[in-house]
C-alpha cells in the first residue's frame, strides 16, 4: 500500500482468467506462496508479514521488485543470513510445507524467480525458513538460494549442510532460476538441484536427510543495499509432480510468453478503493480513463496496457511516402471543438493517519465457548490499515494500564463478569484485515472452560467484566482537492478564449502529482488544434497497429510532411482488391516548433516547448 | 508494429505490388471444416483507438476495439460440392456437423500473408509470410439467400474479460 494502476490491472486479468492472461505465470500446482510484485508486495497466495518501503524498476515483463529499506534495525538474528538486514520482503506461507517426508516420493519444494539485471555484486536471494524473522530460530534453522554472476548458490544453517554451488555465468539481463529440495526421512536422503533459464543442475552431495522441518517463511532480498538487479514472478510450491529425476520431476514456468504486457502506471499512489461498477474490462477502463493510457488487446489476443509516456515518447516506425505508399488522403480535419486550454481535475485521495489509534473497540462480551471458533466480521466506522502496515497479526493479551496503548490485544476471562483470568495460551486468536474497512478476528478456544473477552479482576485499570478486544491501525482520511492548469497562464486571452475541460468524481485520481500532470499532459497535447488525417489509403502494410507513430509525406500535392499516431486502421480484402486505411493524428501543429526543428513535433523528447496559441 | 517480419515482408509494404494471402480458421464446436480459407470471398477488419472524447480532442487513451468481418461464400470442402459453406452453418441442413449446433463465440483467428519468396507468382507459387491480424470471436453471422455466409467477429479479449471485476479485498471498502 499503495498501489499503482498496474497492479490492479494486474491483479484483476488474472483474477477473471485464473491467470491464463497475465504478465506472470498462473500459479503452480500446489501453491503455497505466489506473488508478481508489480508495483506491490501483495501475495496471491500466502500472506505477506512485512515489506520495510520496496521499491520497483523494470522488470522482465512488467514492473518488479528492486529493493527495499529496513526501518533502523538489524532484522537477521545473530548469525543469521546478512541477507535479513536487507530484506525487502517477508511471507508466510500459505500452509507450511513439511521438507521431510516419510513416502518414498516426498513432494518437491520448488521456488522460481525471474531476476533482471546486473547479479555481479549485490545478488538477489531467497531465503526458506522454518522460524519467522526477528526470533531466535531464524538462525539455525534456513536455506537460501543466492544468484550471482558466477553462478547459482544454495546454502542452509541446517547441520551437516554444505554449500552448494553450481559454477556457470550468468550474465546481466533476464533469467529465470528455479530452486528445487526433496527430503526423503525414509530412505535417508535430502537432494537439491537448481535451474537456470531451463538448464537443470543437481548436486551430487548435499546431506543426509534432514528432520521434518516446517518450512513457513519467506524473505525475498539482496545480499546488501542499492541493487542493481530485479525480481519478479516469485512462486513457491509443494510440487507433488514427478518420480525424483530430472530436476526431480519438479514443473516450473519456464519458458513463459506473457498474455500481458504492462507499462508502469502514471497513477500510483491508490489507497483505498470504493465500490466499482462493471465487468472486468470495463474497470480496467475506468483505471486507463484515469490518466489517459491505452488498454485493451491487440491483433494476437496478448492484452497491452501502454501509459501515456510510452504512446508520447514513441519513434516512428516507418515513413509512407506518396512516392512509394500513400495513395490517398481522406482528409485533414481540424476542429476548434479539439481544444482544450484549461483543465482542472479533481482528485480524491486518502491520508493515513500519522499516529495509530484503536481503530475497532468491542462493546459488548464476546464469549468463545470451549472447543469452539468464533470468527467476528466488524466492519469499521472508516478505511484503515492494520497497525505496523501488516495485512494480519495476532491478538495478544492487554498489560494492565496500557489499555490507551494502540495494539492488537484482548484480556480472556473464565466468566462474563470477569470472575478469573483465563489462560491466553489455550485460546489461539488472530486478526486479518479483509478490506480497508473490515477486519476479521478469529478465536478458537482449546481450554476446558468457557472463555469472554472481557477484564478479569486481576486487572485494576477498568471494572471486572469490561469488554476488552482492540485493534489499532491508521485511519484513512478521504483527502479532496481540484488541480487547475491552464495554458497560456491566462487561457481566455487566447485566440481560442477559454476552453475548458473538467475531470471529476473520478475515484482512481487520488493524489496531487497525479492530477498536476494529467492536467499538464491533457492541455499541452490539446492547447493548439492538430489536423486528424483520416482515409489514408496506404499501400497495406499488416505489420501497423493503432497507437504506431508514422512518418507521412507528400511533398507534391498536399506538402504534408508529418509525424501521426494511427488511431485507426481498416483492411479489406475482396476477389481482386486488398486494401488498407489508416486514420492518424499528427503529432504537432503544422508549422510546429520544437527543440529547434521546424516542423517537427517532441519526438524522442520529453521536454514541452509550447506552441503558439 | 508487429515485428518479426522479412526484409522483404517489409519491402512489399512500402512498394506498389504485392501478392497477398488470408488464412481464415475458425474453431467450430463440430466438423472437420476449420480452415475456412479458400471460401473466403470477403475479409474486413476494423481497429480503433476509443475514448470517450469527442474525436477532435482526442489522446490516445481508451481501448483498442477490433472487429472483423467476412464472407464465406465457395466450398468448405473443395473435393465435394456440395459441402458449401451455406450448407455447413445453415441452421437446418440436417447433415450439417452443425445441425443442432451453431458457430456463435467460435474462435476465429485471421493472417494476412505477403509471398516474399522468390517463388511467389511463378507456378511454383512460393509460401506466404503470415501476419497475425485478428484474434476473436464469432459474434453472429447470417446464411444469405445465394448460399454465402456473412460472420460478424469481436475481439478475443473483450469477451474474455466479461467477469465481475474483482479488487484486492485489501484495499477495497465495502
Amino acid at each position: 500500500v499503495p498501489v499503482s494502476a498496474e497492479y490492479l490491472i494486474d491483479y484483476m486479468l488474472r483474477a477473471d482468467t485464473a491467470g491464463a492472461v497475465s504478465s506472470w505465470p498462473t500459479r503452480l500446482l500446489d501453491s503455497l506462496l505466489a506473488v508478481g510484485f508489480r508495483t506491490a508486495t501483495l501475495p496471491e497466495t500466502g500472506l505477506l508479514l512485512q515489506d520495510y518501503s520496496p521499491t520497483y524498476a523494470p522488470g522482465v515483463f512488467g514492473s518488479a521488485l528492486a529493493g527495499g529499506a529496513l526501518q533502523g534495525f538489524v532484522r537477521a538474528a545473530q548469525n543469521g543470513p546478512n541477507f535479513g538486514q536487507f530484506t525487502a520482503v517477508e511471507y508466510t506461507l500459505a500452509a507450511p510445507y513439511v521438507l521431510a517426508n516419510s513416502g518414498s516420493n516426498s513432494p518437491n519444494m520448488v521456488v522460481e524467480f525471474w531476476t533482471n539485471g546486473d547479479v555481479s555484486t549485490v545478488f538477489p536471494s531467497v531465503v526458506i525458513a522454518t522460524a519467522p524473522p526477528l526470533t531466535p530460530d531464524y538462525a539455525s534453522s534456513w536455506y537460501k538460494l543466492t544468484v550471482k554472476s558466477t553462478g547459482l548458490e544454495v546454502s542452509s544453517s541446517l547441520p551437516g549442510f554444505t554449500t552448494q554451488v553450481w559454477t556457470t555465468a550468468i550474465s546481466s539481463g533476464a533469467h529465470h532460476v528455479s530452486w528445487v529440495m526433496s527430503s526423503n526421512s525414509a530412505l535417508g536422503t535430502f537432494a537439491v538441484a537448481v535451474e537456470l533459464d531451463g538448464v537443470s543442475h543437481t548436486f551430487a552431495t548435499v546431506s543426509a536427510a534432514h528432520g521434518t522441518l516446517a518450512q513457513n517463511y519467506v524473505a525475498v532480498g539482496w545480499s546488501t543495499a542499492s541493487p542493481v538487479s530485479t525480481i519478479e514472478a516469485l512462486q513457491v510450491t509443494a510440487n507433488t509432480g514427478g518420480a525424483p529425476v530430472n530436476f526431480f520431476g519438479a514443473t516450473t514456468s519456464y519458458p513463459f510468453a506473457p498474455q500481458a504486457v504492462l507499462n508502469p502506471s502514471l497513477n500510483a499512489n491508490l489507497n483505498v478503493i470504493g465500490a466499482v461498477e462493471g465487468d472486468t474490462y470495463s474497470v480496467i477502463q475506468q483505471l486507463v480513463q484515469a490518466e489517459l493510457a491505452v488498454a485493451g488487446g491487440d491483433e494476437s489476443a496478448v492484452f497491452r496496457f501502454y501509459n501515456r509516456d510510452t504512446i508520447s515518447s514513441a519513434q516512428p516506425v516507418r515513413t509512407i511516402t506518396s512516392a512509394a505508399s500513400l495513395k490517398a488522403i481522406g482528409g485533414a480535419e481540424v476542429a476548434a471543438a479539439g481544444v482544450v486550454n484549461h483543465c482542472t481535475v479533481d482528485w480524491n485521495g486518502w491520508s493515513a493517519a500519522a499516529a495509530a489509534t484503536n481503530i475497532y473497540k468491542a462493546t459488548d462480551p464476546i464469549r468463545v465457548p470451549r472447543g469452539k471458533t468464533v470468527i467476528l466480521k466488524p466492519t469499521l466506522d472508516a478505511p484503515a490499515r492494520l497497525y505496523g502496515n501488516v495485512p494480519n497479526g495476532t491478538v495478544g493479551v492487554i498489560a494492565d494500564g496500557s489499555l490507551a496503548t494502540p495494539a492488537f490485544g484482548a484480556r480472556f476471562s473464565t466468566t462474563k463478569a470477569g470472575t478469573a483470568t483465563f489462560n491466553a495460551n489455550s485460546i489461539t486468536r488472530t486478526v486479518v484485515q479483509t478490506a480497508s474497512n473490515q477486519l476479521q478476528l478469529t478465536f478458537t478456544n482449546n481450554g476446558s472452560t468457557d472463555c469472554w473477552l472481557v477484564s478479569s479482576s486481576d486487572y485494576l485499570d477498568v471494572p471486572a467484566g469490561t469488554p476488552v478486544l482492540q485493534i489499532a491501525g491508521y485511519t484513512w482520511t478521504a483527502d479532496t482537492a481540484t488541480v487547475d492548469y491552464q495554458y497560456p497562464p491566462n487561457a481566455a486571452s487566447s485566440r481560442f478564449g477559454d476552453q475548458a475541460h473538467q475531470i471529476s468524481g473520478d475515484q482512481w485520481i487520488q493524489d496531487l502529482d497525479t492530477a498536476t500532470l494529467l492536467a499538464q499532459d491533457i492541455v499541452v497535447d490539446q492547447c493548439t488544434p492538430r489536423p486528424n488525417l483520416t482515409g489514408l489509403s496506404i499501400v497495406p502494410d499488416p505489420r501497423l497497429q493503432t497507437v504506431d507513430v508514422v512518418h507521412i509525406q507528400d511533398p507534391d500535392v498536399t506538402g504534408l510532411d508529418e509525424y501521426a499516431r494511427i488511431f485507426g486502421w481498416t483492411l479489406n480484402w475482396d476477389a481482386g482488391s486488398f486494401e488498407m486505411t489508416v486514420d492518424a493524428r499528427t503529432l504537432a501543429a503544422p508549422g510546429g516548433w520544437i527543440m529547434g526543428v521546424a516542423g517537427r513535433s517532441e519526438i524522442g523528447s520529453t521536454a514541452y516547448v509550447y506552441p503558439s496559441t | 508494429v508487429i515485428t518479426g517480419t522479412s526484409a522483404a515482408f517489409t519491402a512489399q509494404t512500402e512498394g506498389v505490388e504485392q501478392v497477398a494471402a488470408w488464412r481464415l480458421q475458425m474453431t467450430l464446436p463440430a466438423g472437420p471444416y476449420s480452415d475456412v480459407s479458400l471460401a473466403v470471398d470477403h475479409v474486413s477488419i476494423n481497429a480503433s483507438t476509443t475514448s470517450d472524447m469527442p474525436e477532435g480532442t482526442r489522446l490516445e487513451v481508451g481501448y483498442p476495439a477490433m472487429s472483423c468481418t467476412f464472407t464465406l461464400s465457395g466450398l468448405v470442402d473443395v473435393t465435394d460440392e456440395s459441402k458449401t459453406a451455406g450448407w455447413l452453418f445453415g441452421p437446418y441442413q440436417v447433415s450439417s456437423p452443425l445441425y443442432y449446433k451453431d458457430a456463435l463465440y467460435a474462435p476465429v483467428t485471421v493472417d494476412i500473408g505477403l509471398y516474399t519468396d522468390n517463388n511467389a507468382a511463378t507456378t511454383l507459387q512460393g509460401t506466404p509470410e503470415y501476419v497475425r491480424k485478428f484474434t476473436g470471436q464469432v459474434d453472429s453471422y447470417v446464411v444469405n439467400d445465394d448460399g454465402s455466409v456473412t460472420f460478424t467477429c469481436i475481439e478475443k479479449m473483450r469477451q474474455q474479460l466479461r467477469g465481475a471485476a474483482q479488487l484486492p479485498a485489501l484495499l477495497t471498502c465495502r
